[in-house]
C-alpha cells in the first residue's frame, strides 16, 4: 500500500511487473532502476525487488518494484506478491502474439488476486524490434481502452519510455492516494463538523447571556 | 559413497510406499533387480573394496562404519575435480539409469515435435527454447543443445512436472560436472525424489515447505521475525528463490556448490532449510538494523555479488541447526500441508482459468502420496461444498478409476496419463462453462451490490444532512429563547426603572408639596412679622422691612429653580413677573407662587 513516511521520501509505491515469460520485465524493472540492460538476461525465479525514488508533483515517491517469474504455474506463488501493490504494470512482447493474447489473462489474474483499486498499465515492450512487430501499437491502443489502461510501447533496450511508463503510473496512483487522503480528511471533518459547532454554539450563546444580565 | 547405496536404498523404500504413483512403473520394476547390480559397479568404480550389499536402511550403521568422516569431508567441500562423479554416486546415477530410455524419450519427442500434436508439451518446448540462453547466460561452457534435450526428455519422463523454470538452472548445473544423460537421472533424482511436488503444477510441496520455513523462523528468530512483521516483509518473499532454485543465483558460485555437495550427500531437503537459517543467522543482526522492507529485500538479494565465506555458511548450516532434521520437517510438513491444500482448492475454485493440468497435477500427487485418505477426505468435503457437490463426485470417482487402474495394471499407466488429459480436458471445459456462469451471477451481484451500498451512501448522507439540520434548529432555537430571555429581562428592567421613576417623581411632588407648606408657613410667617413690624413702627425704616421678604422670595424662587427646564417657557416668565410683582405688591406675589405652583403639580 501507499504509506507516508518521514525519511528521504514522503510516499512510498509497491508497483509490481507481471507477465508472460521472456517479454523482457527483469530488463525493464533494470533498465528503470539501474539503467542497464542484458540481452541475455537469466530467467527469474520467483520474484525480484528493486527500488527507485523519483518526484511525482513535487513530492519524493519511492517506488517499490517487484519483478515476479513469468511463467504459468508460478502464478501459484506470485499471487502473495500482488499483496499490497497499488499498481501493476502488464508487459507484453510486441513481437510475440501470444502474449498480447495472454493480456486477458493476466487482468484476470490481477482481479482475482489484487486490491481491486490497484492501477494498470500495459506495455507493449521490445518496440526497438520493429521489423519483428507481431502486435500493432493500435491493437494495444484499442485493448487498453476497451480495459481502461494506460498503455505505452516501450523499449527496455533502447529506454524508449521507460521512464515515461513509470512515471505516468506513479502519477496515477499518486493522483488516487492523494485524493483519497483528501477525501479521508473532508470525512474526518465532516464527521466531527456537528459536534464541534454544537459545543462552541452553546458555549458562547450562553455566555452572551450571562453578559446580558450582568451589564443590566 | 556408501552412503550413496543407502541414500539409494532410502529412495527405493520411498519408491515402494509412493509405488501406487509412479507413473514410469516399467522403470521402477526393473530398477530394483537392476539397481543393485548397478550399484556394485558404481561402488567398485569409485570406492575400491566395499560392501555392496545396500537398499537395507537398518544394516546402514553396521555397513557404513565411515558415514561420519564422510560426512565432515563433505561438509569441507568436494574436490571440484571429482564432483561430478561423487555427486553422481550420492544419488545413485549409476543404479538409476535405464539403458536406452533417455534416448526414447528423446526420440519421442522428436516424433512428436514433427507430428505437432500435444499442447503441453509444446508449451513447455517453448519455455524451455526461452530459457536456453537464460540459464547462465554467456556461460562458454554450457551445452545448449545438450540442456534442451535434457530438459524434454525430462518433460517427457515427468509429465506432472514437466518444465519448471528454476530445472533450467540444476540441469545446467548437472551438465557444467557431468555426461548429458547421467546428468538427465541426476535431475530426475532431485526432481522426483529429493523435491517432489516441489515444481509440478501448483507447486504445492513447495508452498508446505514455505509455512514450514516460516515456522522454524519463527522458533529460531524470533525478534528479528517480528522486525520483519514490523516492515511489512513476509517471509515467502525471501525464501522462493533460496528454495525453488537451491540458491542458484541467489549465492556466489562456491556456495552454492558446497551446499549441493551436502544436500546431494543427505538426500533430502535438511540442507536447504539449515542453510536458510543459517543466511539467517549470519545476515540477522544487519537486518534487524534495517528501515525499510525494500533495504531488507535488497540485503538479501545483494549477496550474490557479495564475497562470501562458503565454509562459514555451511559450517554453520550442518553446526548450528542439528534440531533441523527430516523427521521433524516431515511432521511440520504434515501439520502444514492441508491448509495448502485447502489454499490450492480455494484457488482453483476462484481462478477463472483453472488449467486442466493443474487439476491432473494435483490429483497425480494426492494419488502419489495419500491414495486412500484423499478418497476419504474427498467425501466429507462434498457435504461441505455445496455448490461442486457434482465436480468433487466425479473427482473422486474419477480417482477410484485411476487407483484401479494404477493398481491393477501398472504397466498401462503410460496411456493411462493421456486419458487423463483427456478427461481433464473435458472437466475443464465444463468447469470453465461453470465459470462463466459464476462469473455472470457475480457481475450481477456486485452490481446491484454496488447500487445498494450507493443506496446506502445516500441514505446515510441524508440522514447526516438531516442531523446536521436539526442541530442547527437546535442551536436556533436556543438562541431564539435565549434573546426572549434577554428581552424579558429588559423589559422588566423597563418597568422596574419606571417604577423608580414613578417613586422618584412621587417623592419629589411630596417634597414640592412640603416646600409649599414651609413657603405658605413661611410667607405666614412673613405676614405676621410685618404685621408686627408695621404695628410696632410704621415710620422706621420701612426699606429694611422690605428687604428680606424679598430675599427669602427670590431664595425659594431659586429653589425651585431646577425646575424650570421642565417648566414651559410661560411658567419661566411669570416666574419673573412674579418676582417682579413680588417687589410691589407681596401679597399679589403669594397668590401668585400658589398659582405656579399648581401649574406645576398638574404638570
Amino acid at each position: 500500500m501507499a504509506h507516508r513516511v518521514d525519511h528521504e521520501y514522503e510516499y512510498l509505491f509497491k508497483i509490481v511487473l507481471i507477465g508472460d515469460s521472456g517479454v523482457g520485465k527483469s530488463n525493464i524493472l533494470s533498465r528503470y532502476t539501474r539503467n542497464e540492460f542484458c540481452l541475455e538476461s537469466k530467467s527469474t525465479i520467483g520474484v525480484e525487488f528493486a527500488t527507485r525514488t523519483l518526484q511525482v508533483e513535487g513530492k519524493a515517491v519511492k517506488a517499490q518494484i517487484w519483478d515476479t517469474a513469468g511463467q504459468e504455474r508460478y502464478r501459484a506463488i506470485t499471487s502473495a506478491y500482488y499483496r499490497g501493490a497499488v499498481g501493476a504494470i502488464l508487459v507484453y512482447d510486441i513481437t510475440k502474439r501470444q502474449t498480447f493474447d495472454n493480456v486477458q489473462r493476466w487482468l484476470r489474474e490481477l482481479r482475482n488476486h489484487a486490491d481491486s483499486n490497484i492501477v494498470l498499465m500495459m506495455a507493449g515492450n521490445k518496440s526497438d524490434l520493429n521489423h519483428l512487430r507481431a502486435v500493432s501499437e493500435q491493437d494495444g491502443q484499442a485493448l487498453a481502452e476497451k480495459e481502461g489502461l494506460s498503455f505505452l510501447e516501450t523499449s527496455a533496450l533502447d529506454a524508449t519510455n521507460i521512464q515515461k511508463a513509470f512515471q505516468t503510473i506513479l502519477t496515477e496512483v499518486y493522483h488516487i492516494v492523494s485524493k483519497k487522503a483528501l477525501a479521508a480528511q473532508e470525512a474526518k471533518a465532516n464527521a466531527s463538523i456537528p459536534g464541534q459547532g454544537t459545543t462552541i454554539n452553546v458555549a458562547e450563546t450562553s455566555g452572551n447571556t450571562k453578559k446580558g444580565c450582568c451589564s443590566t | 559413497m556408501m552412503n550413496s547405496r543407502v541414500k539409494k536404498g532410502n529412495n527405493m523404500k520411498n519408491k515402494n510406499v509412493n509405488g501406487s504413483g509412479d507413473h514410469l512403473p516399467s522403470i521402477k520394476e526393473s530398477r530394483s533387480p537392476e539397481g543393485e547390480s548397478e550399484e556394485k559397479a558404481s561402488v567398485d568404480e569409485i570406492l575400491d573394496g566395499e560392501e555392496s550389499n545396500a537398499g537395507n536402511k537398518d544394516s546402514r550403521e553396521s555397513f557404513f562404519p565411515w558415514k561420519e568422516e564422510l560426512e565432515s569431508l563433505v561438509h569441507g567441500g568436494v574436490p571440484k575435480d571429482l564432483r561430478g562423479e561423487v555427486w553422481q554416486a550420492f544419488m545413485g546415477v549409476k543404479a538409476r539409469r535405464v539403458e536406452r530410455y533417455y534416448e526414447e524419450l528423446l526420440a519421442q519427442e522428436n516424433d512428436d515435435q514433427h507430428s505437432n500434436s500435444s499442447g503441453v508439451f509444446s508449451k513447455w518446448r517453448k519455455q524451455i527454447e526461452k530459457d536456453l540462453m537464460r540459464t547462465f547466460p554467456g556461460h562458454p561452457t554450457l551445452n545448449r543443445d545438450s540442456l534442451r534435450r535434457l530438459l524434454l526428455a525430462y518433460a517427457r519422463h515427468n509429465p506432472s512436472v514437466g518444465y519448471c523454470q528454476a530445472m533450467n538452472f540444476f540441469a545446467g548445473l548437472l551438465l557444467l560436472v557431468m555426461p548429458e544423460e547421467n546428468a538427465f537421472w541426476a535431475l530426475v533424482t532431485i526432481i522426483d525424489d529429493f523435491f517432489d511436488g516441489y515444481h509440478s503444477e501448483g507447486m504445492i510441496e513447495y508452498q508446505v515447505d514455505q509455512l514450514v520455513f516460516d515456522e522454524l523462523m519463527r522458533e529460531r528468530f524470533p525478534k528479528l521475525v517480528n522486525h520483519l512483521d514490523y516492515l511489512g516483509v513476509q517471509v515467502a518473499w525471501i525464501c522462493a528463490p533460496w528454495l525453488l532454485s537451491i540458491f542458484i543465483n541467489t549465492l556466489p558460485w562456491e556456495s552454492v556448490l558446497r551446499i549441493w555437495d551436502v544436500l546431494l550427500l543427505e538426500g533430502n531437503r535438511v540442507m536447504l532449510f539449515r542453510t536458510a537459517l543459517a543466511l539467517l543467522e549470519l545476515y540477522g543482526p544487519a537486518l534487524i538494523t534495517t528501515k525499510d522492507a525494500g533495504v531488507a529485500i535488497n540485503l538479501l538479494q545483494s549477496l550474490v555479488g557479495s564475497t562470501f565465506d562458503s565454509s562459514q555458511l555451511v559450517l554453520t548450516a550442518c553446526m548450528g541447526f542439528l534440531a533441523v532434521t527430516d523427521s521433524k520437517l516431515r511432521k511440520l510438513r504434515d501439520k502444514h500441508r492441508p491448509s495448502v491444500l485447502l489454499d490450492v482448492e480455494e484457488r482453483t475454485k476462484r481462478s477463472r482459468f483453472s488449467e486442466a493440468l493443474k487439476g491432473l497435477a494435483y490429483t497425480r500427487y494426492c494419488v502419489k502420496n495419500e491414495p486412500v485418505s484423499l478418497l476419504e477426505e474427498a467425501k466429507p468435503a462434498e457435504d461441505l461444498a455445496d455448490g461442486d457437490e457434482s465436480k468433487l463426485e466425479s473427482h473422486s470417482s474419477y480417482l477410484d478409476q485411476l487407483l484401479c487402474s494404477l493398481n491393477a495394471d501398472l504397466v498401462g499407466s503410460q496411456p493411462d496419463i493421456q486419458e487423463q488429459v483427456d478427461w481433464m480436458k473435458v472437466e475443464l471445459c465444463r468447469l470453465l462453462e461453470d465459470k462463466r456462469a459464476a462469473v455472470l451471477q457475480a457481475e450481477e451481484l456486485e452490481t446491484t451490490l454496488v447500487e445498494l451500498v450507493k443506496e446506502d451512501n445516500r441514505r446515510l448522507l441524508s440522514a447526516k444532512v438531516l442531523a446536521r439540520m436539526e442541530q442547527e434548529q437546535r442551536i436556533t432555537e436556543d438562541a431564539r429563547r435565549n434573546v426572549e430571555k434577554d428581552a424579558a429581562a429588559q423589559r422588566f428592567a423597563v418597568t422596574m426603572l419606571q417604577e423608580k421613576y414613578e417613586k422618584a417623581m412621587d417623592s419629589i411632588a411630596r417634597m414640592e408639596k412640603r416646600v409649599i407648606m414651609a413657603e405658605s408657613m413661611l410667607e405666614a410667617t412673613l405676614q405676621y412679622e410685618s404685621g408686627q413690624a408695621e404695628a410696632l413702627s410704621s415710620p422706621r425704616t420701612p426699606h429694611a422691612t422690605l428687604d428680606s421678604p424679598r430675599r427669602k422670595a427670590g431664595l425659594l424662587s431659586f429653589g425651585l429653580g431646577w425646575r424650570d427646564k421642565n417648566k414651559p417657557y410661560e411658567l419661566a416668565k411669570l416666574d419673573f413677573e412674579e418676582s417682579t410683582e413680588q417687589k410691589s405688591d407681596p401679597s399679589t406675589t403669594q397668590e401668585e407662587t400658589n398659582s405656579v405652583n399648581e401649574q406645576t403639580l398638574l404638570n
